[in-house]
């Protein structure tokens, strides 16, 4: 040390001293820290993102699961009106069939079955089903002809297929009792004699004549044409945009939004391509309405100094704060003068609240298509397209503002001045539906549908970076009509 | 510090930035502490800059020390901090000062940092900043006279009475 200093190694003594040297802040200078940072960003977490809208995924889960329960019950019915179609035509055939039979053999037993006896087969197709018959069913054996004759088994839901199957038999009362335990409960026909399964693999499954099909038309009909009109009331989800350089305003600031409350209202003209796939376009006309409160820190350092041409120039000064508006940003300036003759330190903090209402019209003009899945009156439908969004108007105003420091006023005359920045007015974006819709008759049809609609980035010209995009999540509810 | 980090920090992840916090507060303190003419002062110094670390984070480039250009942000943000304090440039006139001469007597007794640090707190601002600048931050007089908007003259002598100065602090430190 001695030797450093009088050979004027001052420097030397010192950076050695100061190497690797470090000191702990206090214990809350993080949180200190933490209070002035920019707003963080949101970190996607589909969950959370989620979370926010849980009133409608609600709304849309219960839709959803009663309109799945309505397409089971549905199926159900019209299943039974095919099986009652086919039993008829079967009744018939089985009636011309049973009498053929029984002139040509030798019937020592005709027993009955009752019709709520289900029989386990593997069908043409190889796979295990289970068919029910239905119909009253005729098993004719004798011990002599060696012969099985009249079963006939409904074929319409994929199950036994077996027509007038006559067999030679080596022991006709074996295969009596198996008959009758196989009708009697869930069997295999490994019990069978061998020829019998190969039968049932090889028969032909009875074909149901399709004028004996119910007529249940798809939704529309077969008509090429539909206009749908829908509203959607939705909410709004602005993605927020990420901290930027070399802005104007604080570097801390809050923001807190109220529910931003969107509707929408849709005029489309759709044309089917087939059954399943329809495109539409048209237009929607969508209002938003949001409120927001800003809450800006800023430091006095921070305000620019309004020369005012007297003596007293340094003690008027304005603070300066970039907001997102749809479409663009604004910069609120807020104008204040120093109360009396203390002005404040250069770092003392000054706290802001501007408040701001925004309503915004946009018109949209979306392209669409639109699958439907399913038959018969209910249908699922995924429609997925782009949209080109048009600003008609942004109506933004700052309905209230305030500096806390007592030190300062806001001017009386010239508070705040807005800057409206509007890179453009048109911007892409997308959307993404899935939903029901009922056919109420062959020309009208209902759908109810949740719906996502999103802007895609678009780059901020002003401040540099992308502007803050806009998602909506919006319940659809729509009527088409077919022609 | 991993790219990942980085990415995070400028997403804004509060867990990445508390990790970054953790990692750097003990040294930019010490930083702050030498820039700064109270404790109080430093922690503002502090507070600041690492808000404006992580604002700018995104304008690291990758090239070079990422510690060397997050201390330069801490110094910058401690030269602004003077400067606004002051409402003016930090340097000082000359003279002001009664400093002590190359030839005063030494005592041959070693301080450790945290008192060298309450010594180079007594320095004149202006003093402390050009000594920071030219001994702890290895920036050159032309380099110092472009930060401080200052002559290369002034700051040559502006070292020359701050080590001298310094000098006599630490010696009238050591004695007491």
């Amino acid at each position: 040390m001695e030797k450093d200093l009088y050979n004027d190694r001052l420097e030397d003594y010192v950076k050695k001293s100061f190497e690797d040297y470090e000191e702990i802040p206090p214990g809350d200078m993080w949180n200190r820290i933490e209070e002035v940072l920019p707003t963080q960003e949101p970190v996607r977490r589909p969950l959370v993102f989620l979370y926010q809208y849980k009133w409608q995924i609600a709304a849309a889960s219960v839709i959803m699961l009663l309109a799945c329960r309505l397409l089971l019950v549905q199926s159900y019915y019209e299943q039974q009106l095919r099986s009652i179609a086919a039993q008829n035509q079967t009744a018939s055939s089985n009636k011309q069939s049973s009498s053929a039979a029984l002139s040509v053999t030798d019937v020592s037993e005709v027993r009955e079955i009752p019709s709520n006896n289900t029989i386990s087969a593997e069908n043409s197709g190889g796979s295990s089903t289970r068919s029910t018959a239905s119909s009253v069913q005729k098993i004719n054996t004798t011990n002599n002809a060696s012969q099985i004759s009249g079963m006939v088994a409904d074929n319409s839901v994929g199950g036994l297929a077996i027509n007038q199957v006559s067999l030679p038999q080596e022991d006709g009362k074996t295969v009596q009792q198996v008959f009758n335990r196989q009708v009697s409960d869930v069997t295999d026909f490994s019990l069978l004699p061998a020829a019998v399964p190969a039968m049932l693999k090889t028969s032909n499954p009875v074909s149901i004549p399709s004028a004996a099909t119910p007529t249940i038309k798809p939704v529309g009909g077969g008509r090429k044409w539909y206009v749908l009109v829908g509203i959607a009331p939705g909410r709004i989800k602005e993605r927020q945009r990420p901290s930027h350089p070399g802005g104007h305003g604080p570097v801390f600031a809050s923001r807190s939004e109220m529910p931003e409350t969107t509707t929408s209202f849709s005029l489309r003209l759709g044309r089917a391509l087939n059954r399943k796939i329809t495109v539409e376009s048209g237009i929607s006309y969508q209002e938003m309405k949001r409120e927001t409160i800003h809450k800006p820190r800023f430091e006095f350092r921070e305000g620019q100094m309004i020369p005012t041409g007297g003596t007293h120039h340094q003690q008027a000064r304005s603070f300066q704060y970039d907001l997102n508006t749809y479409g663009g940003s604004a910069s609120v300036t807020l104008r204040a003068d120093v109360v009396g003759s203390n002005i404040p330190d250069e770092n003392e903090r000054i706290e802001a609240v501007i408040r701001s209402n925004e309503n915004v019209q946009v018109l949209q003009v979306p392209l669409t298509v639109a699958g439907r899945i399913g038959e018969g009156r209910m249908l699922g439908v995924v429609r997925a397209g782009i949209v080109g969004n048009y600003m008609i108007s942004n109506n933004f105003e700052v309905t209230a503002y305030q500096l806390d420091n007592p030190e300062l006023q806001l001017q009386n005359n010239n508070a705040y001045t807005v800057e409206f920045h509007r890179p453009r007015r048109f911007f892409p974006g997308y959307q993404i539906a899935l939903g029901a819709e009922y056919r109420v008759s062959e020309k009208l049809s209902v759908a109810a549908f949740p719906v996502i609609t999103g802007d895609f980035p678009r780059r901020d010209n002003f401040r540099g970076g992308n502007l803050p995009g806009q998602t909506t999540l919006a319940f659809t509810a729509a009527a088409s009509y077919w022609f | 510090m991993t790219e990942t980090e980085l990415k995070a920090c400028i997403r804004g992840d509060r867990r990445a930035q508390k990790a970054f916090f953790d990692r750097f507060r003990g040294k930019m303190f010490a930083l702050c502490l030498r820039y700064a003419s109270t404790r109080e002062d430093a922690e503002d110094m502090l507070q600041e800059g690492f808000v404006r670390v992580f604002r700018d984070l995104h304008q690291y480039s990758g090239a070079g020390n990422f510690e060397g250009w997050v201390r330069k942000v801490f110094v910058n943000t401690a030269l602004q901090y003077l400067q606004k304090q002051r409402r003016g440039p930090v340097i000082v006139e000359l003279g002001s000062y009664d400093v002590a001469t190359d030839d005063s007597p030494f005592f041959g007794e070693e301080l450790p940092a945290r008192n060298l640090i309450k010594v180079l707190q007594q320095l004149p601002t202006g003093f402390r900043t050009v000594f920071n600048l030219y001994v702890l931050e290895g920036y050159s007089h032309p380099e110092i006279a472009e930060i401080l908007n200052i002559s290369v003259g002034t700051s040559k002598s502006q070292l020359l009475r701050a080590k001298a100065y310094f000098r006599s602090l630490l010696e009238a430190s050591l004695t007491t």
